[in-house]
């Protein structure tokens, strides 16, 4: 899943970007509004995490802007104010959630889970294709039972997958969702990380679950 | 006397006590002296009354009383210059009576020989004369004495009814002063009802509408002062909300960096940059807080500390020394045109302050190949520094704004200490040490100008 950051208070933009990226999301971080406008109109963000007080054009501003050009990314505003006032103003700007700061790093992860979820319409933390178990929240991953060892880039590309179980993916849209700004393009490193996935999942003659569509892209199912 | 309502009371019934005293005492007086008059004139009529029953006819001076239709007073003499006795009552002996001062007819207090209060009187008159007489008589004298214990009595009852009418009088009025006075007071009483009831976040003003004229100008001041104790909370409610966000991010970044150090098993130097970074923030936060008090205290605490002779251009020297890298990074110049008269008689730890802030600022804002010029000059008085950078973005009006704390040109935050606060705490400093402040912008680029009293 990807995320942007949009915040230029550099201690707080390098951790998050950090706990992000060690959480599995791919994240664009940056420190001025602008470029933020434009990395969210150029980029389908699975969330965005914005700070209102930004140079250049305020969050705020930055939001309605991004919202009026169509924009349907879920944004969760982070802000040092937390009058009532300034709650309602972000929402109706077109915020999707609010975090006040200081904040709980563990609380901004699980709300932009929560917020990556809405995105796909999933209700359920934990998705199950038939006996394949993921727990988005722990990012556990069991197949029959047993407990499967993931990379961080293996399971982000699962999870996508996941999230759009029995929809055919194809690698324009898994480049963009797993994959940030600066990760070294190659048209090979999807098809390379499918088949790593592909190993681990049903490598030992289990049932596939990724299957190929020749020419569309991937899905992840039960057998065809 | 601590209370007005003990006070007028006082005032009223002393007033009270000396009208009534005086009422009665003028009342006593002119009551006194109508009866002793009307007594007199009696007296004196009774006197001339006798006086003509006297006549001087050839057989020398005569007294013609008609026993029975008239009574003789009891105490009178009529006697002739050389002291013959013309007529007198039985009770008058001339050698007991002492001799009246004048014969002119006033009427004078004694005692009688029998110890008697009394007032008598003097006649000297012509008696009548009988026609046929050629020989003009000589003028005879009455000594008339009436006893005025009869007036004395009716004048003691009449003090008395006096002293007992004033005494009720007075009696009267104190219990009505005891009554008026405290509800004319009420007003007061009204007003401290209407203060109490306002609170720190509801100091509506009194109205002064229904309240006595004396009271008005009170209130009128009161409100003032309520209005600049209202505006002076609004203002500490903004500077307290105004820090409370300035501190939360700097807090947020420290508690970011320290739960990600924590989250998970990290390799020794990965926790020591994140554990660095969080101390570097907190570092920064005291700074922002040490700012903060020194704009939370009041003004008149801003002690003025020891000046000394400083030599301005080199301090303006020395404290470049920790921008110069910063602006050089930007391909910024900065030239010095330093005229005039370098010493300046002031506090250094002040001094320091607001020339530090103002070169920091200048390094901070000025814009990528820009340039800083700094100036020192004399004006009458006055030692006078300017700052000034290009790439300023701020509008003219706003340049009046760089002094409000927390304030921002763009509103975005810097990683400097400052927290928007630069220029406020400059400003407090400069007044301290008897110096002022001003701000241009114009043309984008900024100056700031620092006034300082000229070597005393």
């Amino acid at each position: 899943m990807r995320v942007l950051v949009v915040e230029d208070y550099a201690p707080i933009r390098e951790t998050v970007a950090q706990a992000l990226s060690e959480e599995g999301f791919a994240v664009d971080v940056t420190g001025d509004g602008k470029e933020g406008l434009w990395y969210a109109t150029t980029n389908p963000y699975d969330a965005i995490v914005l700070d209102l007080n930004l140079p250049g054009i305020g969050g705020l501003d930055l939001l309605r802007q991004a919202r009026a050009k169509g924009v349907a990314s879920h944004v969760l505003v982070l802000t040092a104010r937390d009058g009532v006032d300034d709650r309602v103003k972000g929402l109706d700007a077109g915020a999707d959630d609010y975090l006040v700061k200081p904040f709980a790093m563990a609380e901004l992860l699980s709300r932009i889970r929560a917020l990556v979820r809405r995105g796909y319409g999933h209700k359920n933390p934990v998705i199950e294709i038939g006996d394949l178990r993921i727990d988005t929240a722990t990012h556990e991953v069991r197949r029959g039972g047993k407990h499967l060892e993931l990379t961080a880039r293996e399971f982000a590309l699962l999870e996508y997958l996941a999230m759009r179980a029995g929809q055919v993916v194809n690698r324009t849209d898994i480049w963009e969702h797993v994959y940030d700004f600066h990760s070294e393009a190659g048209s090979n490193v999807v098809d390379v990380y499918i088949g790593y996935l592909r190993k681990k999942l049903h490598g030992h003659g289990q049932a596939p679950l990724i299957h190929t569509r020749r020419g569309q892209g991937y899905v992840l199912a039960e057998a065809e | 006397m601590k209370s007005l309502s003990k006070r007028l009371m006082l005032g009223a019934v002393l007033g009270a006590v000396t009208i009534t005293g005086s009422c009665g005492a003028l009342l006593d007086f002119l009551v006194r002296r109508d009866l002793v008059a009307q007594f007199d004139a009696n007296l004196l009529a009774q006197a001339h009354t006798l006086g003509a029953l006297v006549e001087f006819d050839e057989d020398g001076y005569q007294f013609e009383w008609d026993g029975e239709k008239q009574d003789l007073p009891q105490w009178f003499l009529i006697r002739q210059q050389d002291g013959n006795v013309i007529a007198g009552s039985k009770a008058m002996h001339r050698a007991d009576l002492p001799e009246l001062p004048a014969t002119d007819e006033s009427v004078l207090a004694l005692d009688l020989p029998t110890g008697e209060p009394a007032r008598a009187v003097a006649l000297r008159f012509m008696p009548r004369i009988d026609p046929d007489h050629t020989e003009p008589p000589k003028s005879v004298i009455l000594l008339l004495a009436e006893p005025t214990t009869t007036l004395d009595a009716t004048l003691v009852r009449t003090r008395l009814l006096i002293l007992l009418s004033a005494a009720g009088a007075l009696f009267f009025s104190l219990v009505a002063i005891r009554l008026i006075v405290p509800g004319a007071l009420r007003p007061l009483r009204d007003m401290a009802g209407q203060i109490e009831g306002l609170k720190p976040d509801a100091l509506r003003p009194i109205d002064p509408a229904n309240a006595p004229r004396e009271l008005v100008p009170v209130i009128e001041q009161l409100n003032g002062l309520l209005a600049r104790m209202d505006d002076a909370l609004r203002r500490e409610r903004e500077f307290a909300a105004g820090a409370a966000h300035e501190l939360r991010t700097p807090l947020a970044g420290i508690r970011a960096k320290l739960e990600l150090a924590l989250s998970r098993d990290r390799q020794p130097d990965e926790h020591r940059k994140l554990e660095q970074s969080a101390l570097d923030i907190a570092v920064a936060m005291q700074g922002i807080t040490q700012n903060l008090l020194l704009l939370a205290r009041p003004e008149s605490s801003d002690t003025p500390r020891t000046p000394e002779q400083m030599d301005l251009h080199n301090l303006l020297r020395d404290q470049w020394q920790h921008f110069a890298a910063a602006a050089a990074s930007k391909n910024a110049t900065i030239d010095w045109d330093l005229r005039a008269e370098g010493l300046v008689h002031a506090d250094r730890q002040a001094l320091q302050i607001v020339i530090s802030n103002q070169l920091e600022n200048a390094a901070e804002y000025v814009n990528a190949g820009g340039s800083i010029h700094v100036q020192t000059s004399n004006e009458p008085g006055l030692a006078v520094l300017r700052i000034t950078n290009s790439g300023c973005h701020l509008k003219p009006e706003q340049a009046r704004r760089v002094f409000e704390p927390f304030w921002r040109g763009d509103e975005s935050r810097t990683e400097r200490a400052h927290a928007g606060l630069g220029l406020a705490i400059c400003r407090r400093v400069a007044s301290a040490i008897g110096g002022q402040i001003e701000v241009v912008v114009s043309a984008g680029s900024f100056t700031v100008a620092l006034k300082l009293p000229a070597n005393v």
